[in-house]
């Protein structure tokens, strides 16, 4: 990533409130020189074991949370050939079937591609902090990990 | 001499901003507050100072994660004037 994409991805917010757009994602990774593009795409589901969910609340330490963010973006850039990177959460209150979390990446090739999304993720889960509570029916509430 | 005893009181203590979290957010009953300590004081001294005063944060007391700054910190670490500590559960990954 050079210049002036750097620049925006700086400037671009990694954690929102708002509803995320899977197209909206793939549309900001696009590259003319990209021969592969890979995107994952969290969604919240409506049981955990037993549990019947209604929906899930995400909380943030939202300025922690975007350092992070960028950390693994660079972290990424330097272990593989990619073209662009796009990662985004959802914090607040979110119902079953919303998307929680996007990863995209685009790269010359496929396995760049697949390799970064699934390192991306799974770093998120690792180091980014956030913390979600599932709202079962019922009325229960409960923190879980993940 | 009464100025003097004033000025030695404010340089013998630091203000920490403290920001709670999710279940000790709710444990702590507040999203941030504004604690006092003496001079010298560790991430350790903290710790006891909100358990003390939020004792539904002293059952998790195993399973916090400390950031002083933004950045993850060890109980030893000694605090400065203004420093924001983030008192939150661990970041845990979820199944792959």
């Amino acid at each position: 990533m050079y210049g002036e994409t750097k620049h925006k991805q700086n400037q671009t917010k990694r954690i929102t409130s708002a509803k995320i757009y899977p197209n909206k994602i793939l549309n900001s990774v696009k590259d003319k020189n990209a021969g592969a593009t890979a995107i994952f795409l969290g969604t919240v589901r409506e049981n955990h074991g037993n549990r019947k969910i209604i929906g899930i609340t995400y909380e943030s330490y939202l300025e922690m949370a975007e350092d992070r963010m960028k950390r693994i973006e660079k972290i990424i850039s330097s272990k593989w050939k990619i073209r662009r990177i796009r990662m985004i959460h959802r914090i607040g209150e979110l119902s079953v079937g919303d998307v929680s979390v996007a990863v995209a990446v685009s790269a010359t090739h496929r396995s760049e591609a697949f390799s970064a999304c699934r390192y991306a993720i799974g770093q998120i889960k690792r180091e980014v902090p956030i913390w979600k509570k599932e709202r079962c029916a019922g009325g229960k509430e409960v923190w879980v990990s993940g | 001499m009464k100025r003097r005893r004033i000025e030695n009181k404010a340089t013998s203590t630091i203000r920490i901003k403290v920001l709670y979290f999710a279940q000790l957010r709710e444990a702590a009953g507040a999203r941030e507050e504004e604690i006092t300590l003496v001079k010298n004081s560790s991430l350790n001294n903290l710790i006891s100072k909100i358990c003390e005063s939020h004792p539904g944060i002293l059952h998790s007391k195993k399973n916090i994660q400390l950031a002083v700054n933004r950045k993850i910190a060890g109980k030893n670490l000694y605090l400065r004037e203004g420093d924001q500590v983030a008192v939150f559960p661990p970041v845990a990954g979820g199944q792959i």
